[in-house]
């Protein structure tokens, strides 16, 4: 029993760890360790590291779950990229010509063709193959094109443009009508109502039918349909809005907010032009959802140009701010009307330079300014309208315009706060006042 | 080394070369997965492209000639004559094309032989070739990489290309380690190394001083981390829902509003999510709570709209007031569908006894409280789970007798043969018995863990079990990376000391409580960067599932001394 209650008896003071003894003072602990404890001192350091080590292990996982901060990686650039396109361009280039030449020959055959040609037939028979020689099909047993053997069902064809033999799978056919618009002679149109009661159009060969499509197909591709006359009105109205309206909206909205009410007029005017400009926007990208379409794509595109749009003039529109009224615009003015008379009668023009005030700079700060309005948070914003070159009236200049917007984001209690700061500088500006004037080589140095 | 932004820039970049214009995305299937991933459809609109294809044979014939082609393809066989089809009969105006790999001169020839109406405007590769799940997470959606504990040669290759397009997108030639216990590990790191010599001049990089570090390590080193319940809500939903390139369907639950059939779960675009992604289950609750009681509370006051101000205020806060509806209005439903699995499964009871079974804490008492939860009637999946883990991690001399037995019961209870067989299977599949001498190292090692552990005190029953990955990546950060396990493939006579960027590849697949460790890994070491990455994102039942395509065709069970 007494041996443990001597145990649990609670010791203090500065105790050797080891033998329990109290030294009263830690620097005779700290002697007595050194001479007595030495040899033990290796296994306290372990044993300090190893706390220490889980300590800082404890505290760090601590920290990662309570902050709950987000690991940080510089910004990148673009990761590699290589391009293949003058490699491209020579293969294209060889093969092109190559595909020209022979599209050209295909339609001077076709020509050949269709020049005086026979309705009967076998006299037309007769005609093709005196243009265009066809392969001997004796030897060939198999379509070229699609490897089935020819039998009595899968007889032998000819290609009337190459020659080539194909089986009836493998052709396609081109109208006469069709091939005379091929090569442009649209007043033999007597002849083909003629031949429109025997065979009425030619047989191909796959190769052959798709060097004939290639050539009309790049005849249409410059057209274009009226969903991009739209279109381009639309994107000349957003680059209006984005480039130009936004930016001057934003300088004038600045202005009025320093009480300048001027400007009003010509603010409502930007804004009504912006808001007229969306409503173009989305006129527009309506009548191009109502246009006719035959095919799927072109209606899903329409619809998402649609959707876009209506994104686009929902994040320009509902992001201008409301203009104040000319009422709150002389409220304003009258503030800092006030303010600078306050600050003449503090003595010495300071505020000049903030009335010299440069368009530019302007244009600098009212991107913050627009920031400010949407986020939730309220945070003063450094303007760039104090240029004294005295430290103190700077930043007697930095806390004014913080307590005007403050001010205007209603937040009392920090005007309270930033007031009592602005009178401590006031204070500490005039004391240095009259030490500068003891010492005329007062600068900005210090 | 953010892999989002590097999908994103490349992306902007794509549409950006075209200029100005109606765009369409010709994609593949997997390019879809890959661009969808990193952009939301309304953030594409802005980029003024309009229409989505997939190239496939039976694409539509809907020519529109007005509008420019943003061609974006893996370089596969198959792609290159699609497009070479496509561009014989060009749908579109002018056709700007970009390759997600590297893709070889033949191919481009044979793609401009075809361009026979010169429309191609651009041939690039831009080396957006993964899946970017997270700013440090990517996946190659491999469902499973092979067959009879090797590597099936098309996935090999898929796997290499993968890698490789990370690297380039992140501008990194780094060192390569790998696993020297698994030959997987070895053959990957090999094909790496040929791609690296062969394309010289892509990486002739500029690196920093210290060379970053390719880690390719092998999901049979630790099968036990995909088998536990997790409980942080990315991983919670992928283990319960099952997420499938950010989206989770939900149309198997009863009275569903149409809109939350499928619903989309991506960081990027859903702040609630990304703020919550590895909250536990727990916190989230609380969180959803407090959230639904601020909406209410802002839903009410939108009600009386009576002065003007009112309204305006109203129209002003309607978008955001919508879209966050929506949003909790999901996130209720997905959390609603998570407590009702972790109830109906026994989650909270099979998840302790996990736990205990992985860290081996009162490992007499294994056997008994399996067979209590097995009496339980918890469902077969988690039942056969918990006897692949005891499975896994016993190796005392009557852990055989005991298996026998549980298997013994597990059917008894009638539980479906195919489960049964897992449990076979997932002993094949790990790597190696644990040697003695190993044994006791590792034991030392588990031994100053639970020293720290009870310092700490343990927070948290149900997530004590801490990912090897999470170990290796932290020895590799101080160096201490045993050489002989883990060796360079590249000759350098003295690798520096340092380490600041790594790359981790795990065949086989990583799982999301990996993605978070590797998260928080990122956070309490600020001087490195870690990327994780994996041949596919499993839960356990997809991790099971490639366990049994992977042991299929293998007969002896591991080192032959378990027979049963």
């Amino acid at each position: 029993m007494t041996e443990a209650d001597e145990e649990n008896i609670v010791l203090e003071g500065f105790l050797c760890p080891i033998c329990k003894v109290d030294f009263g003072l830690d620097l005779k602990l700290f002697l007595h360790f050194q001479e007595a404890h030495s040899e033990d001192q290796d296994l306290v350091k372990s044993f300090k590291d190893l706390f220490g080590k889980a300590k800082e292990k404890i505290l760090k996982n601590d920290i990662g779950k309570k902050e709950e901060c987000h690991y940080v990686w510089e910004p990148q650039e673009i990761g590699e990229v290589q391009s293949h396109f003058q490699y491209f361009k020579q293969c294209r280039n060889k093969w092109v010509e190559h595909f020209v030449m022979e599209t050209n020959k295909t339609v001077v055959r076709l020509e050949k063709l269709l020049c005086n040609l026979p309705q009967d037939p076998n006299k037309r028979k007769i005609h093709e193959q005196t243009i265009v020689h066809w392969l001997d099909g004796t030897d060939v047993t198999r379509c070229p094109d699609c490897t089935k053997s020819f039998n009595i069902t899968r007889r032998q064809h000819h290609c009337r443009l190459c020659g080539s033999i194909i089986c009836h799978e493998c052709s396609c056919f081109l109208p006469l009508s069709k091939a005379y618009e091929t090569i442009n002679e649209t007043g033999k149109n007597q002849l083909t109502s003629i031949t429109q009661g025997s065979t009425t159009s030619f047989r191909l060969c796959v190769h052959c039918g798709q060097v004939l499509e290639n050539r009309e197909q790049i005849k249409y591709r410059d057209l274009k349909p009226l969903v991009c006359d739209y279109y381009d009105k639309i994107i000349e109205c957003r680059n209006k809005i984005e480039n130009d309206l936004l930016i001057k909206f934003n300088q004038t909205y600045n202005l009025l907010k320093e009480g300048e009410s001027s400007y009003l007029t010509e603010a409502n005017k930007i804004r009504s032009d912006i808001v007229k400009l969306a409503e173009t926007i989305d006129a527009l990208s309506n009548r191009i959802l109502k246009l006719e379409n035959d095919t799927n794509s072109s209606k899903v595109t329409t619809k998402n140009i649609r959707l876009a749009m209506i994104q686009c003039v929902q994040s320009t529109v509902l992001a201008i701010p409301a203009l104040p009224s000319l009422k709150e615009i002389e409220e304003i003015a009258q503030t800092k009307r006030e303010a600078a008379e306050a600050r003449l009668r503090n003595g010495h023009d300071l505020d000049k330079p903030k009335m010299s005030l440069s368009v530019s700079k302007r244009h600098s700060t009212q991107k913050n300014e627009i920031k400010l309005r949407l986020e939730d948070g309220w945070s003063p914003v450094t303007n760039a309208n104090v240029n004294s070159d005295d430290p103190v009236v700077e930043q007697m200049n930095i806390i004014k315009n913080y307590i005007k917007q403050a001010k205007e984001a209603y937040r009392f209690d920090e005007v309270a706060s930033l007031e009592r700061n602005l009178q401590e500088l006031n204070e500490e500006y005039f004391k240095m006042q009259n030490d500068s004037g003891n010492m005329p080589g007062y600068s900005t140095k210090n | 080394m953010d892999l989002i932004q590097a999908v994103k820039m490349y992306i902007i970049k794509m549409t950006e070369d075209c200029g100005p214009g109606m765009k369409v995305l010709l994609m593949d299937k997997t390019t879809t997965s890959i661009v969808s991933a990193v952009f939301s459809q309304s953030e594409i609109l802005q980029r003024e492209v309009y229409l989505f294809e997939q190239l496939t044979s039976t694409s539509s014939s809907d020519s529109m000639y007005h509008m420019k082609c943003i061609t974006f393809l893996r370089p596969t066989r198959e792609n290159i004559s699609l497009l070479c089809k496509e561009l014989r009969n060009p749908r579109y105006g002018y056709y700007y094309i970009y390759f997600s790999n590297i893709i070889s001169k033949t191919d481009i020839k044979t793609i401009a032989e075809s361009d026979i109406q010169e429309v191609v405007r651009e041939v690039q590769e831009y080396y957006a070739d993964y899946l970017a799940i997270a700013p440090h997470l990517f996946s190659l959606n491999i469902p499973s990489c092979g067959q009879c504990l090797s590597w099936d040669p098309l996935q090999l290759t898929r796997s290499t290309q993968g890698i490789i397009s990370v690297l380039l997108s992140l501008k990194k030639n780094p060192l390569i380690r790998f696993q020297a216990s698994s030959k997987m590990s070895k053959q990957l790191a090999e094909k790496v190394k040929v791609i690296f010599s062969k394309e010289e001049n892509l990486f002739n990089l500029k690196q920093g001083d210290i060379q970053p570090q390719l880690l390719i390590l092998d999901r049979r080193e630790d099968p036990v981390t995909p088998l536990l319940m997790p409980w942080s809500y990315q991983a919670m939903v992928h283990e319960l829902l099952t997420i499938n390139n950010n989206q989770v369907d939900l149309s198997h639950v009863e009275d569903i509003k149409p809109d939350l059939k499928k619903v989309l779960l991506c960081a990027e675009q859903d702040d609630l999510y990304k703020q919550n992604i590895y909250k536990n289950f727990g916190e989230i609750g609380e969180i959803m709570k407090s959230l639904i009681d601020d909406f209410k509370t802002k839903a009410k006051s939108h009600q009386k709209l009576d002065t003007i101000s009112d309204m305006k205020a109203f129209v002003e806060n309607y978008p955001q007031f919508k879209k966050m509806s929506g949003t909790v209005a999901k996130h209720v439903i997905i959390m609603e569908q998570l407590s009702n699995y972790v109830t109906k499964k026994n989650l909270l009871e099979v998840s302790e006894l996990q736990q205990q079974i992985a860290c081996d804490i009162q490992s007499s008492q294994h056997t008994q409280k399996i067979r209590e939860l097995i009496e339980k009637n918890i469902p077969d999946e988690e039942a056969s789970k918990l006897v692949m883990l005891y499975a896994l991690k016993s190796f005392s001399k009557d852990s055989n007798r005991e298996l026998t037995s549980l298997i013994q019961m597990l059917k008894s209870k009638k539980v479906a043969e195919h489960w049964i067989e897992l449990v076979h299977d997932v002993m094949k599949f790990q790597s190696k018995i644990i040697l003695d001498n190993e044994n006791t190292l590792k034991n030392a090692k588990q031994i100053t863990k639970r020293f720290y552990k009870d310092l700490k005190g343990v927070d948290n029953i149900f997530t004590q079990h801490v990912p090897l990955i999470k170990e290796l990546v932290e020895d590799l950060i101080k160096s201490r990376l045993k050489e002989e396990q883990y060796p360079f493939l590249s000759d350098i006579n003295q690798p520096s000391k340092k380490v600041q960027d790594i790359i981790v590849f795990v065949i086989g697949g990583v799982t999301y409580e990996e993605s978070m460790a590797i998260y928080n890994l990122n956070i309490t070491h600020p001087q490195v960067r870690i990327i994780l990455g994996g041949s596919t994102v499993h839960n356990s039942s997809s991790f099971l599932n490639e366990v049994k395509l992977a042991t299929f065709g293998v007969i002896k069970s591991r080192g032959g001394s378990r027979k049963l």
